[in-house]
């Protein structure tokens, strides 16, 4: 039955949407509007939580080891680190290798070339999984032999995590909070055309149209609607977006924007998607309502 | 007047005073054969939420191919009456039966199958000002899922039998009230339903496009359409010569063969 009707369906949405432009064009620009707000809102976001997701990782541990450890001990201490609870990841820096970096930070004021005995002692990096978590890891490897001091920024995680933290939640209630005011205006304003409307709704009826048959047409111009509108906003917001990036990327370059085009077009595409499944579920509780069921 | 030329059916064949049909000749009795009974009320009450007693106590039967003017004061329950018969309405008390099935107990997505059985017209045409008059013609046959050519063919003829013929492309404001009337009467014939409800079908119409119409239904009728009407048009109920129902506070005062406006009270 609905497959027998499907080309109806398609003459009817076309036909409407034509012999009613005003109304087509408003639920449309809504959704534009709307979905540029929620856009702009989730891209900055994203960035925000990727910024977090960059500085929280850059807070590690250092473990130094006691002089003179063969690599043997050093590999039984590393098994022992990963064992604890919060730690996510190891390197092994040799004594060497301390010294190369230093001599690489500070090859403009001191030529470590002359040095006859390497100062430096070999460590352990500790990447935690929670950087609120260091304390409890500390505790953990003061109880390891072998490891002779240990070195973190404690009060720097302890301000920076909670706060970033903060950020992330704080964009996900406003995402929340957004959504559902867009779900709302959007869902008005069909609501207001499919209003105009109703006695359509009711003439149908009468003729004996069953409560689908009236429906259909009605949620597939929501959808239409919805996509009309989220797709132009996606277009805006992409090319300005993409403009934007490469200016930032060259004045603001510590700062990292998120450019992976994974990501991006994984919130446009949503999007778009809840642009139509507003339009559609609009239009479907706007219809629901006329029909009195 | 001009869409009366239209009209495939000569005026006069439709209005002869001495006409009368079988069926209004034929003396009421008891009924012997309730499978002749298209319409059924049992004892029906209706009382909206508001308190207002609608209809009190109705109970009467409408034969397959009669022609019934329902009449009465504004307010004494015409269209309650028919509201009941097209589902719009439930009795409170008793109960409908139509083509021996009872309407209060059919299911809420039952209904539109009720309503495919009738076409259903009234005062304000409740035509789709969206759609041109070939569209409103067409869509009781798109609600069945018909296939295309049948409904063009079908609407073709409709549009034919009621005189429109040359003005499908017009949508309904660019027509005038007859005309709208005539491409409700097209909407509710499309289907072949045995039964036609209409209420006050002529109460925007001027005296002339009124007889038209009521021409138009009364051709409808001799096909064997059972015809159903509430009206306050005094002079076509006393002209027609028709059965009678009148109704007065919500309840039937008046059953007359061959009746008059007036006849009941």
């Amino acid at each position: 039955m609905v497959l027998r009707s499907l080309p109806f369906f398609f003459r009817e949405v076309a036909l409407n949407l034509k012999r009613n432009p005003v109304m087509t064009i408003a639920s449309a620009s809504t959704v534009l509007v709307l979905v540029i707000v929620l856009g702009v809102f989730s891209i900055v976001a994203v960035n925000l939580v990727k910024f977090s997701r960059v500085v929280s990782s850059q807070f590690h541990m250092t473990a130094f080891l006691s002089e003179n450890m063969s690599l043997g001990d050093a590999m039984q201490i590393q098994k022992q680190i990963s064992g604890l609870p919060h730690v996510a990841r190891i390197r092994y820096v040799s004594s060497e290798e301390a010294l190369k970096r230093v001599g690489e930070w500070l090859k403009e004021e001191i030529n470590l070339e002359g040095l006859v005995k390497n100062p430096f002692p070999s460590s352990f990096d500790i990447y935690v999984d929670d950087p609120t978590a260091m304390d409890e890891v500390a505790i953990g490897l003061g109880k390891i032999q072998g490891i002779k001091d240990l070195n973190y920024a404690r009060k720097e995680a302890a301000r920076m995590v909670p706060f970033l933290r903060n950020i992330k939640y704080a964009c996900i209630v406003l995402i929340a909070l957004l959504l559902f005011t867009t779900v709302l205006i959007v869902s008005n304003t069909i609501k207001l055309t499919v209003f105009a409307r109703r006695r359509e709704i009711e003439i149908m009826q009468l003729v004996g149209a069953a409560h689908w048959f009236i429906r259909w047409p009605f949620i597939l111009e929501g959808v239409l609607q919805g996509l009309f509108g989220s797709a132009v906003a996606v277009t805006l917001l992409y090319i300005t977006y993409t403009n934007l990036l490469a200016t930032l990327v060259n004045s603001v370059p510590w700062f990292p924007l998120v450019s992976n085009p994974l990501t991006l077009h994984q919130i446009l595409a949503a999007l778009v998607a809840s642009g139509c499944i507003v339009g559609g579920a609009g239009s479907f509780i706007a219809v629901n309502r006329f029909l009195r069921v | 007047m001009l869409s009366v030329m239209a009209h495939p059916i000569a005026p006069e064949n439709l209005l002869s005073p001495g006409e009368s049909s079988a069926l209004s000749e034929r003396v009421r009795t008891p009924r012997s054969n309730p499978a002749g009974c298209l319409i059924e009320f049992r004892s029906v009450s209706v009382v909206y939420p508001n308190g207002v007693k609608a209809l009190v106590d109705v109970s009467t039967e409408i034969e397959k191919g009669e022609f019934v003017f329902l009449v009465g004061p504004t307010g004494s329950g015409k269209s309650t009456f028919l509201r009941l018969i097209y589902g719009e309405a439930r009795a409170s008390v008793g109960d409908v039966i139509v083509e021996g099935k009872s309407v209060r107990k059919l299911r809420h997505h039952q209904i539109p199958f009720l309503r495919r059985r009738m076409g259903i017209i009234f005062q304000d045409f409740k035509l789709l000002p969206n759609k041109t008059i070939y569209e409103n013609a067409a869509y009781a046959l798109e609600v069945i899922g018909a296939p295309s050519r049948e409904i063009a063919r079908k609407v073709s003829h409709v549009l034919y039998v009621v005189g429109l013929e040359h003005k499908v492309r017009m949508f309904p404001h660019e027509l005038s009230g007859g005309e709208q009337q005539r491409t409700s009467i097209a909407r509710a014939l499309i289907n072949h339903p045995p039964i036609l409800l209409a209420d006050e079908p002529t109460g925007n119409l001027d005296p002339d496009t009124a007889w038209d119409i009521m021409q138009l239904l009364q051709q409808i009728n001799q096909k064997g359409t059972t015809v159903l009407m509430a009206t306050h048009n005094r002079i076509v109920v006393d002209s027609m010569k028709k059965r009678v129902l009148t109704l007065g506070s919500g309840a039937i005062v008046g059953d007359q063969l061959k009746g008059g406006y007036s006849g009941g009270s």
